[in-house]
């Protein structure tokens, strides 16, 4: 009896640590994550790049955005923010889509965090070597830490880097259970995320675990980086927009920040009474008050007002 | 909440019944916390057990206090999280060397959010409460080492919390020294 408890038992075991391969059920028609819809940026970099596009800029001082989107979503996340600054007219903006993203489920899997980053270094390198000599950093939720990991890691020639502006980052995500996705995730093989209406053909529906382990890791190595202090550059300054709160990026994310930038002088942390993650995309959501027009005009003017 | 007090009860309600024959001893040392995915605190421990005649009951109570400023925050600009709990412990095979073990927890966790966040209003205080499984050992001079991994299932934080930094899963090694042999 005892020998086969102990089988059943170690059957069981076996079965449940068994990597899971399963592809989810994919929907080509609407879904990101199927072969048939792919982000703009992939069909059109002209019109979301500016290396790509190469406008006749006659002065270079001419102050850039490069904007960088979160984990599982694109160059949508961006596109309000991307009008305004167009219909503006003081600066310049380029929307960066990171590596591994806005492709099918089996591109997205396959991608590390440093994939995820290469497109923004490529961007940057290229603006600067294009002559532009008043860069800023824009990032959105994971794009966070993918922008302080290339600045703190000396990825980026910073000498033209004015302002970094971060938009709800992820240091601490608000699942605490991320932590284990390296012990659970090959048994799941993917999770699901629910999606409005609008948001359909944006962002992966599905979530494969490597790719989530790859957002623990980048997180991990932030806070580690932030628990031995990262100093900011003397020509760049920080700002970090934080909801008070938010159900992806822990609001404690901006203490970790707060605490771990050591030269205080350059940052800026300022808390938004909002309760939405990535408060300034507005577009594809189902309930937008106005509240929540007024608060992303407000900060997209603030955000122009750094240049 | 109710589970600890039930608890407590239990105990109270043994002592009181077999008071002549029993006799405490208390342990007193050290516990290194390290939660999956953040930091690690390290603090002390006391427990509470109970002796009748020659063999042990198979239970104690303690408590444990420990803090992240001498873990991961010493010395690095790592956020100052202070853990206070209190614990009812079980003890299988309690007469015997290696000896497995269950926990309840029950406690406190304040995390110091800075200067600025805090000015704002913002004040990190969760009430938690969490499962603990593992083996005790006993160890030559009066020493012990309990060896655990854990997970809280239960966090309810302040409404004036901002965010979380409570995670779900932690290990724990203890070290302790029996005062009272």
């Amino acid at each position: 009896m005892k020998l086969f408890i102990y089988l059943s038992l170690s059957i069981c075991l076996f079965t449940a640590c068994k990597k899971s391969e399963k592809l989810p059920p994919i929907d080509n028609a609407i879904d990101l994550d199927g072969t048939t819809i792919n982000d703009s940026s992939i069909t059109y970099p002209e019109k979301f790049l500016l290396s790509f596009a190469k406008p006749s800029v006659p002065d270079k001082s001419k102050p850039v955005f490069i904007a960088v989107h979160g984990f599982t979503a694109t160059t949508f996340e961006w596109l309000e923010f991307k009008n305004f600054v167009k219909n503006n007219g003081n600066a310049l903006i380029s929307v960066v889509l990171l590596g591994g993203h806005g492709r099918d489920y089996t591109d997205f899997k396959k991608a590390t965090w440093e994939d995820w980053q290469a497109p923004i270094i490529k961007e940057y390198n290229d603006l600067r070597a294009l002559g532009y000599t008043n860069i800023s950093l824009i990032g959105s939720s994971t794009g966070c830490p993918l922008l302080l990991e290339a600045i703190s890691a000396n990825k980026l020639n910073t000498d033209v880097l004015k302002n970094v502006i971060f938009i709800d980052p992820i240091i601490v995500p608000s699942t605490k259970t991320l932590a284990l996705i390296s012990a659970v995730g090959p048994a799941l093989g993917y999770s699901s995320s629910t999606m409005e209406q609008g948001e359909n053909g944006f962002w992966y529906k599905y979530r494969p675990y490597q790719a989530l382990e790859q957002l623990n890791s980048i997180t991990q190595i932030m806070r580690k980086k932030l628990e031995d202090g990262i100093t900011l550059p003397d020509n760049v300054s920080l700002t970090v927009y934080k909801a008070k709160k938010d159900g992806a990026a822990d609001p404690i994310s901006a203490a970790l920040l707060y605490n771990g930038i050591t030269n205080k002088e350059k940052l800026k942390v300022t808390i938004i009474n909002s309760e939405l993650h990535v408060f300034t995309r507005l577009k594809g959501r189902n309930v937008i008050t106005p509240e929540d027009k007024e608060l992303q005009k407000t900060i997209f003017n603030e955000i122009l007002s750094k240049l | 909440m109710k589970l600890a007090i039930t608890c407590i009860c239990i105990i109270l309600a043994v002592i009181t019944n077999a008071q002549d024959s029993i006799k405490p001893t208390i342990e007193l040392g050290i516990r290194s916390q390290k939660y999956t995915g953040f930091y690690t605190v390290n603090g002390i421990t006391a427990e509470y057990r109970f002796v009748k005649s020659s063999s042990k009951l198979p239970f104690g109570v303690g408590m444990n206090m420990t803090f992240s400023k001498l873990g991961s925050a010493f010395n690095s600009n790592a956020l100052s999280v202070n853990h206070y709990d209190a614990f009812f412990a079980y003890y299988f095979r309690s007469a015997k060397k290696l000896s497995p073990t269950l926990r309840v927890n029950a406690g406190y966790e304040r995390t110091n959010l800075g200067d600025y966040l805090e000015g704002l209003g913002y004040h990190n205080k969760a009430f938690i409460m969490g499962l603990e499984a593992g083996v005790s050992y006993k160890l030559p001079y009066n020493l012990r080492a309990i060896a655990t991994g854990g997970y809280n299932f239960l966090v309810v934080n302040n409404a004036a919390s901002f965010g979380s930094s409570v995670y779900p899963v932690f290990g724990q090694i203890s070290l302790v020294y029996n005062l009272k042999k």
